[in-house]
């Protein structure tokens, strides 16, 4: 019960830090005027407007997801090594339940914050009459909070053990890396022997991002999502377990 | 922890550190140091930058692991959480939270939440409890730092360059709390430049150069300014040995 008691209040506080962080409500305002900007571009096609506002609604609101969900884990999760919390390690609060609840804390906060853009773009293009050609909107803003989990959970990881910057262009790098398929066979043409497989061999270890995107699956069936869900997931909990077993051993 | 034994016993001594040692690549931070504090103690640590007392410090609280060496803390009971408090060399805090609340978090962490406003008083920032600690200054955070330190009546308190940063009327407030904590019985560890300073409250100074514990002086030794001519007398000869070698 300590322990649960311990994490709750470490969770809140992480909470009440973003709620009070400025950054991510600028960055959110500014998709939001970028994608309702969309409309305008939208408006100069012949008959996509919504077509075309959506694409770029979409495209922003995955790109806000990314970078927010990495920047908090970053920040905010990496913060667990810092000399903010030395005190409280000092005085008996484990390693785990630090970690545990700065990623509950900021992962509650990611989950809002990725969902926010996408549900505003729908329900605003909803209302000025986008029909049938928005519903990835719609899709996106129960797909988008899951790959912002998934990749703030690799980037928690990384802060815990790289410096910020590090972490940061790492997380980067992983998330354009997961949402790349190469061919196995064009792989094995351009690449041939070894590093095409260990190529492979790595795709297959990184999670598969390209599954979250709600342009491919615009007609998202409930198996697609429960598969998504179970994805983020099993990323999230295994990079959790990776993250408190480092940062046990991490010397600060 | 590898190469390190943490104790929990009971003996008069509330803190015992025994052969410390601890190596950054070939360099070592702390060679051989050996010390203790016992209960109703204040005993400080002194030495020249880069001497090895901080690294001392955290391998006492467990934010490093030492590589070999003994570490004994006995509370008087079973270890509960805010048993310890520190106030590390420069206080840290995030800035988007106001000084209340981050009291607040610290104590509820050992679920002592009542002592707060008290807490607040006796460190002299009740003023600004309500304040971001964006709007802190030096000095305030310094405080905020002890206040953190304080709040979960801590048996064992361990301080790094507790004045640094702090006002005349800071260092004598900071002195006057110092007194009060001893009085109740609770021991304390201070790491410190400050000769002066530290000759005034502690029982007793450990000598710390080039990782090791070099002489261990009692109160009748440091008293009326005769530590700080005694420092440069150890650290001089300790060094000519050094060069003799």
């Amino acid at each position: 019960m300590k322990n649960i008691k311990a994490i709750l209040i470490i969770t809140a506080r992480t909470i009440r830090e973003l709620i009070r962080a400025r950054v991510l409500y600028s960055l959110l305002v500014f998709l939001l005027i970028a994608a309702w900007g969309s409309l305008f571009i939208g408006g100069l096609t012949f008959e996509s407007k919504f077509e075309v506002a959506t694409d770029l609604g979409l495209t922003g609101s995955a790109f806000f997801a990314a970078i927010s969900a990495i920047l908090i884990g970053v920040e905010y999760v990496g913060a667990v090594s810092s000399r903010v919390f030395w005190p409280a390690l000092s005085a008996g609060v484990k390693r785990s339940e630090l970690f545990a609840g700065r990623f509950i804390g900021a992962g509650v906060i990611v989950l809002i914050l990725s969902s926010v853009p996408s549900i505003l773009l729908y329900w605003s293009f909803y209302l000025l009459g986008g029909g049938g050609s928005i519903l990835p909107l719609r899709d996106a803003a129960l797909l988008l909070p899951l790959e912002a989990l998934l990749i703030f959970s690799v980037s928690s990881v990384l802060s815990v053990n790289f410096s910020k910057a590090l972490a940061f262009a790492l997380s980067i790098g992983i998330w354009i890396a997961c949402h790349m398929h190469p061919d196995p066979l064009a792989m094995e043409v351009l690449y041939p022997g070894s590093v095409s497989r260990i190529i492979m061999f790595i795709q297959n270890i990184l999670p598969d991002l390209e599954y979250y995107n709600a342009r491919i699956s615009s007609t998202t069936s409930t198996g697609h999502f429960v598969l998504a869900l179970y994805q983020t997931l099993v990323y999230s909990l295994l990079s959790v377990v990776l993250g408190i077993m480092t940062f046990r051993k991490r010397a600060l | 922890m590898d190469g390190i034994e943490f104790r929990w016993s009971v003996t008069t001594k509330s803190l015992e550190v025994l052969n410390l040692q601890k190596k950054f690549g070939k360099n070592f931070a702390v060679k051989d140091i050996s010390f203790h504090v016992g209960a109703g103690e204040i005993v400080g640590l002194v030495g020249l930058n880069g001497a090895g007392k901080t690294t001392a410090l955290k391998i006492i609280l467990g934010l490093i692991q030492a590589d070999s060496g003994s570490v004994s803390i006995d509370t008087g009971t079973e270890r509960r959480r805010g048993d310890i408090g520190f106030l590390p060399e420069e206080s840290d805090f995030s800035f988007l939270l106001t000084g209340y609340e981050t009291l607040l978090f610290a104590a509820a962490l050992a679920g002592k939440i009542f002592y707060v406003e008290e807490v607040f008083n006796k460190t002299g920032i009740f003023y600004a409890k309500d304040k971001r600690i964006g709007t802190y200054s030096k000095g305030m955070k310094r405080r905020l730092g002890l206040a953190c330190a304080l709040v979960t009546l801590p048996k064992l308190i361990i301080l790094d360059e507790p004045q640094s940063g702090l006002d005349p009327l800071g260092r004598r407030g900071l002195a006057s709390i110092l007194e009060e904590e001893r009085s109740k019985g609770n021991s304390i560890l201070i790491a410190s430049h400050d000769l002066n300073e530290t000759a005034e409250i502690c029982d007793r100074v450990v000598v710390i150069h080039k990782g090791r514990d070099i002489a261990v002086l009692e109160r009748e030794k440091i008293s009326d300014g005769k530590l700080k001519e005694k420092f440069f007398e150890l650290i001089e000869s300790d060094l000519a040995e050094c060069v003799a070698k």
